[in-house]
């Protein structure tokens, strides 16, 4: 391992337990984060920039987050079935998890409904797969910088209408 | 969250709006400041819902509907009292249209394709083998989840959320993309199974050009008899920018071009024979 990539999952490290540890509890952050370093270290061993570790750390994370939550829902009593009972997965979005996504979006299209006009525009344009250079094109902003400060604001009201979680 | 410019960046993280150099800065960013790399976990719920063509359609026309009406009706209110007659035939026209595009919401389903008058064809002499019931090797195609980046319609002969058909039957598919693309179908069928229905034995290249209605069977052949084992199956469209072949990539490749790729899928069920 070189000195850059050691110092890069050092960063990777902190980031995931600052994050989890007041979501899971210090040890399970610790724990998660060091299984998210090791997956790093086998399987991306030739990457060291820490631009290219981190978005794969937050994926990698959020997959075992969500094993986690698995492990954690078959360890315990409520909802277990018998062994002979269990079905293997057939690759098609369950009817659960297509309801909570269509919860999600009604939310998300609540949000996104009480935002001022340039606001809605922006996500609008955004949501058609136009960059911020189109944007700024489109919506006349003097800067980029504009456009993007524009766009936090709007994240910023979305977040607050969501109370923080989508 | 931080003052910088580049931690404001988050917010086209949740939509996949950034360029290469704008999502380095927001991850070097995310390195140096942890309220950073917050905002982007709790980002990523928005951008995995963005990332669903349908959840991804059902905003943006929300969005489309929403921001059309006040258009129309602030140009009502500047037309002159002379031209009212006029105005009223033009605004009913747009009204009509206006209703017809974004009346109601526009599901996969929606879009049908015509049986020919052709001939038909059995299904098997279309299809290309992918994958045999017994093979458990993972199919790169079917790596990524469902995600929208690319405009495409997809269709059979019949609408509804899952068709049926017997035996036998004639069917008929059809596609078409905004912009020039390279698109596979493949068709995962209830014994495990899995055929390619594009490209196919009648066109030879995943190449499609923009605009353009593909059909399956191609135009000029009649229509494809049902054939096969029973059951629900489920056809996956995969459409990728035309500088990258989706049938040379493997699974690593596959992945790496999330969010730059559509991926639909539509179900039909075959009926056991009688």
């Amino acid at each position: 391992m070189t000195a850059q990539q050691e110092q890069a999952l050092g960063i990777v490290r902190e980031r995931i337990v600052g994050f989890l540890a007041s979501r899971i509890g210090r040890d399970g952050a610790e724990d998660l984060a060091q299984e998210v370093v090791i997956v790093l270290m086998e399987k991306y061993a030739q990457i060291d920039r820490i631009e290219d570790l981190l978005p794969l750390s937050v994926q990698i994370a959020k997959f075992k987050m969500m094993s986690r939550g698995r492990k954690e829902r078959r360890a315990g009593i409520e909802g277990a079935v018998p062994v002979e009972d269990l079905q293997i997965a057939d690759g098609r979005i369950d009817h659960a998890e297509e309801l909570i996504r269509r919860q999600k979006t009604d939310r998300l299209i609540a949000a996104v409904a009480k935002l001022g006009e340039r606001c809605r525009e922006l996500f609008r344009l955004k949501l058609e797969g136009k960059d911020y250079e189109e944007i700024r094109g489109i919506m006349g902003a003097r800067s980029m910088g504009a456009v993007y400060t524009w766009d936090h604001r709007c994240r910023q009201q979305i977040s607050e209408y969501l109370g923080g979680k989508l | 969250m931080s003052d910088s410019e580049d931690a404001k960046l988050v917010a086209g993280y949740g939509t996949n709006t950034l360029n290469d150099a704008e999502t380095a800065r927001l991850w070097r960013a995310a390195a140096a400041d942890q309220s950073v790399f917050d905002d982007i976990m709790q980002e990523q719920d928005t951008r995995d819902l963005l990332d669903d063509f349908t959840c991804r359609k059902r905003v943006l026309d929300a969005l489309r509907r929403q921001s059309a009406t006040p258009a129309w009706l602030a140009r009502f209110t500047f037309v002159r009292p002379s031209a009212w007659a006029f105005a009223g035939a033009m605004a009913a026209t747009v009204l009509i249209l206006f209703t017809l595009r974004f009346g109601h919401e526009q599901r996969p389903e929606d879009y049908t394709v015509a049986l020919s008058a052709g001939p038909s064809i059995s299904m098997r002499d279309l299809v290309i083998q992918r994958r045999s019931a017994s093979d458990n090797t993972a199919d790169p195609v079917l790596a990524l989840p469902p995600q929208r980046s690319i405009d495409v319609e997809f269709g059979l002969n019949k609408g509804g959320t899952r068709p049926v058909y017997r035996p036998g039957e004639a069917m008929r598919m059809g596609f078409k993309v905004r912009t020039d693309a390279n698109v596979v179908l493949v068709e995962t069928r209830a014994d495990g199974s899995e055929v390619q229905l594009f490209p196919n034995f009648y066109i030879s290249s995943s190449r499609v050009q923009a605009n353009q209605q593909v059909l399956i069977p191609p135009a000029g052949q009649g229509d494809m008899q049902v054939e096969g084992p029973p059951g629900p199956r489920r056809v996956r469209i995969l459409v990728t920018p035309p500088e990258v072949d989706p049938l040379k990539l493997d699974r690593s490749g596959m992945s790496a071009l999330a969010g730059r790729v559509t991926v639909m899928e539509r179900e039909y069920f075959v009926q056991a024979e009688k």
